[in-house]
């Protein structure tokens, strides 16, 4: 009987584990070690692993990942005999691989994510979970309080700032509130680069759903940031779309890129409900700290729209360009959706 | 160590689904005698049509009121989830655990609601709390869990159980076939195999590895 492949996974493991350079990893698991296996790049930004002789258990098709580095990978019957896997990379990146025997064998490929560390280094992102204290925030049909869910997730995204090289400020770490001109003193003061507020959507009807991002119109590069935040959030958690739009209420004028994330609608009963689990609230900060990556990533020559950066076209008909897409899919700067309340 | 767990990862399973031909269609080749197939308890319900959006539910009053008092991080602090299991065991076995509830209390002890209203009830995983595509879905526990495992055991000729496993290495085991050491096999699951996210491994084989 052929030997099989059971199962494909991929894990992110940041620097303080594994030697202090941290890595994707993605794990191919099999009832025996693949030793006849290939890696072959394809372009700079794939690589195909092929295990000659083993029958695929999982189904063809392809699995989503999303972590900064690898986008997606796809499962497939080789061509000639055994299982291919093609792994897609949003950024080229050094390749090693491992087997380790066992039950069951595992053959590891690990990407290095010290490319990501050189996107995020000496960048300072200020998270500012809105509301707090007294001023509890919107409140959910079960009564989840916006202030709460903000809060994990904004230390949720620090970490994942800090995990990419990069330096985090809270606006706040608990339960208090925080006097305006104390919570943007960094963003005023020009301290940081970019300005992250986190909110929740409160429409104030059950049937509006989904994630929405406002920028700051104040600063140039605010739209952009907006937009790749709101693309990171759509992709990984399969969230109604409802755009990128400005707002110039919320802070008044900042000398930083600065948006606000709508990251789901509290009134909106499902999405209070997947608020409780703490795995969507760690793919909400995952998601918008992979935004805030190709967000650097695009600015970081001090690209404008229009230039050209690391291959990606900043942009066209003055809409700002979301990091490893084709077509630009901001809805910006149409005005705001019906709704939403702060 | 006993049993080494080997996840299989499957397609997204649905009502459309025979339990007892996915289990055998992923675990031909390599589960035999002697090991163990386990099953995720909220795909066994999937199969069993015990999945439902929460616009499939029209919430009573008793399930509005009723709602409010389990924790908000609990299984059935949506009136969805508590009309579902109202209609599972009935509204006075209901009401009687939410007294129990607030009895045990005033005496500090937990635990008392689902010790009166029926165990079945702590199965149920609400809105978020499943894997992606069904974490928008109210999902009630397996029925008949003992039948399935025996009906798995019958098409694979190796034994099977179902279980709760959640990321706090809580494991509840539902059902089993076989004589087997219980607690070996918690051991075994108690680091969810079945992934805490969205692995979509709801099939985990325990090798036996030797003694």
């Amino acid at each position: 009987m052929k030997p099989k492949v059971t199962n494909i996974r991929a894990t992110t493991i940041g620097p303080a584990l594994e030697g202090g350079v941290p890595f994707s990893r993605v794990v191919i698991e099999s009832t025996l070690p693949p030793h006849g296996y290939t890696v072959r790049r394809v372009n700079s930004k794939g690589v195909i692993v092929i295990l000659p002789g083993f029958e695929l258990t999982p189904p063809e098709g392809s699995i989503p990942v999303y972590d900064g580095l690898v986008k997606e990978m796809f499962l497939t019957r080789a061509e000639s005999d055994g299982v291919s896997v093609d792994i897609h990379l949003e950024h080229p990146t050094e390749v090693h691989t491992i087997i380790e025997p066992g039950t069951p064998s595992r053959l590891t490929i690990r990407l290095d994510r010290t490319f990501l560390q050189g996107i995020m280094a000496g960048r300072v992102v200020l998270i500012d979970p809105g509301h707090g204290g007294n001023d509890s925030g919107a409140s959910g049909p079960t009564k989840v309080l916006e202030k709460n869910a903000v809060l994990d997730v904004g230390k949720r995204l620090a970490a994942a700032v800090r995990a990419m090289g990069g330096e985090a400020l809270l606006t706040r770490d608990d339960d208090w509130d925080v006097s305006r001109g104390v919570r943007f003193r960094a963003a005023h003061e020009g301290r940081v680069d970019c300005l992250v507020s986190l909110h929740l959507g409160a429409p104030g009807t059950r049937n509006i759903r989904g994630t929405r991002t406002f920028y700051l119109p104040s600063h140039p590069e605010s739209p952009t940031l907006a937009a790749n935040i709101q693309a990171a959030l759509v992709q990984k958690l399969n969230l109604v779309d409802r755009g990128v739009a400005r707002d110039g209420k919320h802070f008044g004028d900042l000398p930083v890129p600065a948006v606000v994330a709508e990251l789901v609608c509290l009134h909106h009963p499902v999405e209070e409900a997947l608020l409780r689990s703490w795995i969507f609230r760690e793919r909400l900060a995952q998601s918008l700290g992979r935004g805030l990556k190709n967000y650097f990533l695009l600015t970081r020559n001090g690209a404008k729209n229009g230039d050209r950066v690391n291959g990606h076209t900043n942009g066209f008909w003055g809409l700002p360009k979301v990091a490893g897409t084709t077509n630009d899919r901001c809805s910006g700067q149409r005005g705001a959706p019906k709704g939403g309340g702060r | 160590m006993k049993y080494q767990p080997i996840p299989l990862r499957t397609h997204i399973i649905t009502d459309k689904d025979d339990i007892v031909k996915v289990v055998r269609t992923y675990t031909d080749g390599i589960a035999e005698p002697g090991d163990v197939i386990c099953i995720a308890e909220s795909p066994v319900a999937i199969t069993q049509g015990r999945a439902f959006l929460p616009q499939a539910v029209k919430p009573s009053l008793l399930a509005r009121f009723l709602r409010h008092f389990p924790r908000k991080e609990g299984s059935l602090a949506t009136p969805w989830a508590m009309q579902l299991a109202i209609e599972e065991v009935g509204a006075p076995r209901v009401l009687l655990g939410a007294v129990a509830a607030g009895l045990g209390k005033l005496v500090g002890r937990k635990g008392d609601f689902y010790r009166v209203a029926g165990r079945v009830l702590a199965l149920i995983d609400d809105i978020g709390g499943t894997l992606p595509p069904y974490d928008r879905y109210v999902i009630l526990g397996p029925k008949d869990p003992k039948k399935v495992v025996e009906a798995i055991r019958e098409a694979t000729a190796v034994d099977a159980l179902i279980a709760d496993v959640n990321d706090l290495k809580c494991v509840d085991i539902l059902a089993v076939t076989g004589n087997h050491d219980l607690e070996e096999l918690r051991a075994a699951l108690r680091d969810n195999p079945f992934g805490n996210d969205d692995e979509r491994t709801p099939i985990v084989v325990l090798k036996r590895v030797g003694e």
